[in-house]
């Protein structure tokens, strides 16, 4: 019992984890907190749905496509809107991302997404069982998305001159721009990383949860959560808040009684603001330095 | 023999491994104007905020007219007698003037919050406004009443600040670098105008200044900082030909040579 | 003088309304008293105060759920339960006052979206008592045995409540209580020493913003009659917010502005799905990069041109509270 409940815990929170990715990407070099996130991934996974199913698309090359328009879709929001708002505070950004999430819910709407839509999964199959614990296929197609993932985008951040530019210009704008950063690229870049992360966090969650025009909106509070856990300026802090807050979620809902299981997600919140009196820069999150006046 | 209104005793404050202010201890008298100066990063406003309350100290003690500041919470500090300016402008830029004032005498509002809710409290906010008023007139400033505070020029909106902390009828004024970005006729007349605080209405004087020309025009005694110690303190005279002083400002006068 | 004036009249037509308006569109307006009674509220707390709250629906359920079960279980009338329910909402306020005194604005939001989320999902509970996902009806409004559960007697509740709360508003706005607001708003280390405490007016700012919520959704479950969880999940929260964001957050008129143009919109536009999403999206949009404003901001650019600069831009004040260690460097 144990056991299942953690390991299944451990899938959801992947979940959760891969769309924190997304919004800390964003987060980390622009601090616009992306409350858009939710139905830009719906978007992105509703066209990977369309060329599936009406253009015949192999699956594939439809999840793909949803990465591509991610991305797209990042770049689009960065170069074409928030390029004009350059003088708007960043909290009112986070209003205008509301706005464009509005807009691509209507878009959706108009192009068929009228109700609750099947999606497929990427491996369908028996359940694997480890001793007596019972996994989906998806499940495990998650476990290895997530790392993936992860570890390309440390190796991103490690390893190639964008990714060091975007954590140079998330520590410190004025000295990356010193230091010859084109920090507007980096926006872009991390729009395009962040918005192609959530598509992939979408086309994953769009099986279990189905398609609709707000089934992501939930993930993405979850993910904010997880964000918040982690700290919300480290990326490897964004996936443990994932996976502790699914594990806790799916322990709290295991073992409390059945009238007090289904308040999860006020547990989880509770706990989370819990975190932020006592720990106001998350388990993970370092407290931002050299800032002061 | 004048009576000692603040006293700093050994006080201490470390920002993880930087200590911005070390073991410094001095006293200001009533209706004196004690000039607090020091290189930049020297830990002046380190002090002010924590005479303020804004931080606590790693270590030391700060007495008020024999009372233990640091019993108290920031918010309570303008309450037992000292208002401040701050370095880098402390107006609520979106209030005109006139609140901006009305706001720096908060504390001698009495009205409940339920009857201000019912519209009670008319007749106390007219005579504030009548008070404020006067103020600014007292200062040449009536004009200035209804303008939105970001709107006015630098040296004004440190002028109406300074005035705003008389609001409070305070005893001692802390004010950091009064006249940072103004011009020699400016500083001019803001060195008058803290004379004139301390003269007309007795309020004692705290003052953080670059600018050592006004420094040494308008101090009675003047406390030396450096890397948050106190390396000297005694009077204009004395301190201009303190060697201490002059090393600790060599080569900072170059860069900041006064316009 | 003028002005009393011309805001008598205003509601003195305001009350002849009954007189020619169907009941349909007393309904409408009773609706758009509930929106205006709550933007006024939050617009005091994130545009006066500088607290974002993504959460403000869980004090409308509060206040509706409040009402219903005090006049479904222990046969409180009308009268008193909407007040008492807002006062309980008021209360619950002060649960966000731990989160708004340590964290900045982005956690603070976070923090007032859990709360938000946490009442959404504890309303269906107890099913039993609130109807679960499926909702309750709500008692009768009855006034000393007469039954009142009618638009017109609703729409005279309703317009004594928005008067007598705007005015509240408006009086505790051009007191030291709205100078201490705008205060901690814009400079929360020099209101400190200006006497300002922040503990004992944000949480009167929360108070008061949970209470006008509290207020709106007792008077909400008597006008419809009848309520479900639904109606108080995010997007009603951020429905709220985008009401205060377009009329103009840190003024008075700018809520009521947002909250008729949030009634009223949906309601031309209903014949077409999507059309709204899209006018709220691009509004937003447009509010950000050009009218930080808001509505009431472009209003006032006209008839009183020289008083726009003295305009408060709350989001700007909010920013750079947020900003403060962040990226400052
Ligand atoms: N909140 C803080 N956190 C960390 N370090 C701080 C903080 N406030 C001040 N310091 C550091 O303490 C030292 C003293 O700063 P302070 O502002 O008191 O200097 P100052 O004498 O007022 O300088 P200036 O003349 O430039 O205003 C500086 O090195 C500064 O970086
Ligand atoms: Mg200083």
């Amino acid at each position: 019992m144990l056991a299942q409940l953690i390991v299944s815990g451990l899938a959801a929170g992947s979940l959760y984890g891969i769309m924190a990715l997304g919004l800390i990407l964003i987060y980390k070099t622009t601090h616009i907190l992306n409350f858009g996130q939710g139905d830009m991934a719906m978007f992105s996974t509703f066209i990977a749905l369309l060329l599936f199913r009406n253009y015949g698309l192999p699956l594939p090359a439809a999840l793909g496509a949803a990465l591509v328009v991610g991305a797209l879709l990042g770049i689009v929001i960065d170069r074409g809107l928030l390029r004009w708002a350059k003088n708007a505070p960043v909290t009112s950004l986070f209003i205008a991302t509301l706005g464009v999430g509005m807009i691509l819910q209507a878009i959706a709407l108009w192009m068929g997404l009228i109700d609750s839509r099947p999606f497929p999964y990427v491996l369908r199959g028996p359940p694997v069982f480890i001793g007596d614990v019972v996994l989906r296929q998806h499940d495990l197609v998650v476990f290895g998305v997530a790392l993936a993932v992860s570890l390309l985008l440390f190796a991103v951040f490690k390893f190639t001159k964008v990714g060091i530019a975007m954590r140079a210009t998330s520590q410190n704008k004025r000295a990356a721009q010193l230091m010859g950063i084109n920090v507007g690229r980096i926006g872009t870049w991390s729009w395009a990383l962040g918005l192609g992360t959530g598509a992939i966090a979408g086309c994953l969650v769009a099986p279990i949860v189905f398609l609709d025009l707000s089934s992501m909106i939930f993930v993405m509070i979850k993910a904010i959560a997880a964000a918040v856990l982690g700290g919300f300026t480290s990326l490897p802090g964004a996936v443990v808040g994932g996976l502790l807050l699914g594990v806790i979620e799916n322990l709290f809902s295991g073992y409390m009684p059945p009238a007090i299981a289904p308040l999860k997600t006020t547990f989880v919140f509770t706990l989370i603001i819990l975190v932020l009196v006592f720990r106001p820069h998350g388990l993970l999150g370092e407290r931002s330095v050299g800032g002061h006046g | 023999m004048a009576e000692r209104l603040l006293a700093v005793q050994g006080l201490t404050k470390r920002f993880g491994g930087l200590t911005a202010v070390d073991d410094v201890s001095f006293e200001v008298e009533r209706g004196e104007i004690v000039g607090l100066i020091g290189p930049n990063g020297a830990g002046k406003t380190t002090v002010f905020n924590l005479i303020s309350r804004f931080f606590d100290p790693t270590k030391g003690a700060i007495e008020f007219e024999g009372k233990n500041l640091l019993r108290a919470a920031p918010h309570e500090i303008v309450g037992l007698g000292i208002a401040r300016t701050f370095q880098n402008l402390g107006l609520f830029p979106y209030l005109s003037v006139r609140d901006n004032l009305l706001a720096g005498r908060h504390t001698q509002f009495r009205g409940s919050i339920l009857g201000l809710a019912l519209g009670m409290g008319r007749e106390e906010e007219r005579a504030a406004v009548t008070e404020v008023m006067a103020m600014l007139d007292a200062f040449g400033m009536g004009a200035l009443a209804p303008m939105p505070a970001s709107m006015l020029p630098y040296g004004s909106q440190k002028a109406v600040e300074l005035v705003r902390a008389l609001m409070a009828k305070p005893r001692l004024v802390l004010l950091d670098e009064p006249v940072a970005g103004m011009n020699a006729t400016e500083t001019q007349a803001m060195g008058q105008f803290i004379r004139r605080v301390r003269d007309e209405r007795g309020v004692t004087v705290l003052l953080v200044e670059h600018d050592m020309s006004l420094v040494m025009e308008v101090c009675d005694r003047i406390v030396v900082l450096d890397f948050g110690r106190k390396i000297a303190e005694g009077t204009p005279h004395e301190i201009q030909t303190n060697p201490r002083v002059v090393e600790a400002y060599l080569g900072e006068e170059v860069d900041r040579a006064p316009v | 003088m003028k002005r009393i004036i011309f805001w008598t009249l205003v509601v003195a037509l305001l009350a002849l309304a009954p007189l020619v308006l169907r009941s349909y569109n007393l309904y409408l307006l009773n609706l758009a008293a509930v929106k205006v009674i709550a933007a006024v509220g939050l617009a005091l707390l994130t545009g006066f105060t500088g607290q974002l709250s993504i959460g403000h629906a869980g004090f409308l359920a509060i206040g509706a759920y409040g009402t219903a079960l005090l006049a479904q279980y222990f046969g409180i009338p009308f009268w008193v339960g909407i007040p008492l329910a807002g006062l309980l909402s008021g209360l619950a306020g002060f649960i966000l006052l731990i989160p708004a005194l340590r964290l900045s604005a982005i956690y603070l939001a976070i923090a007032t979206l859990a709360f938000g989320t946490a009442v959404a999902e504890a309303l269906p509970r107890w099913a039993s008592v609130t109807g679960g996902y499926q909702g309750m009806r709500v008692p009768r409004a009855n006034l000393f045995g007469l039954d009142v559960q009618n638009d017109v007697a609703m729409f005279y509740l309703a317009l004594a409540m928005v008067v007598v709360l705007i005015l509240m508003a408006r009086n505790l706005v051009r007191s030291r209580v709205g100078r201490a607001f705008i205060a901690i708003r814009d400079k929360s280390a020099a209101a400190q020493a200006c006497g300002v405490s922040l503990a004992r007016y944000k949480a009167l700012a929360f108070f008061v913003s949970a209470l006008y919520a509290g207020l709106a959704g007792g008077l909400y479950a008597h006008v419809v009659g009848y309520i479900s969880p639904a109606e108080f999940g995010l997007a009603k929260s951020i429905d709220l917010f985008i009401m205060i964001a377009l009329g103009g957050m840190a003024s008075l008129p700018g809520p009521v502005l947002g909250a008729l143009f949030l009634t009223y919109l949906p309601h031309w536009l209903s014949g077409f799905r999507g059309l709204q999403s899209i006018i709220y999206g691009a509004s937003l949009i447009g509010i950000v990069i050009f009218m930080p404003f808001g509505i009431w901001g472009f209003v006032r650019k006209w008839t009183a041109p020289d008083k726009v600069r003295a305009m408060p831009r709350p989001l700007r004040a909010v920013v750079e509270f947020v900003q403060g260690g962040a990226s400052r460097g």
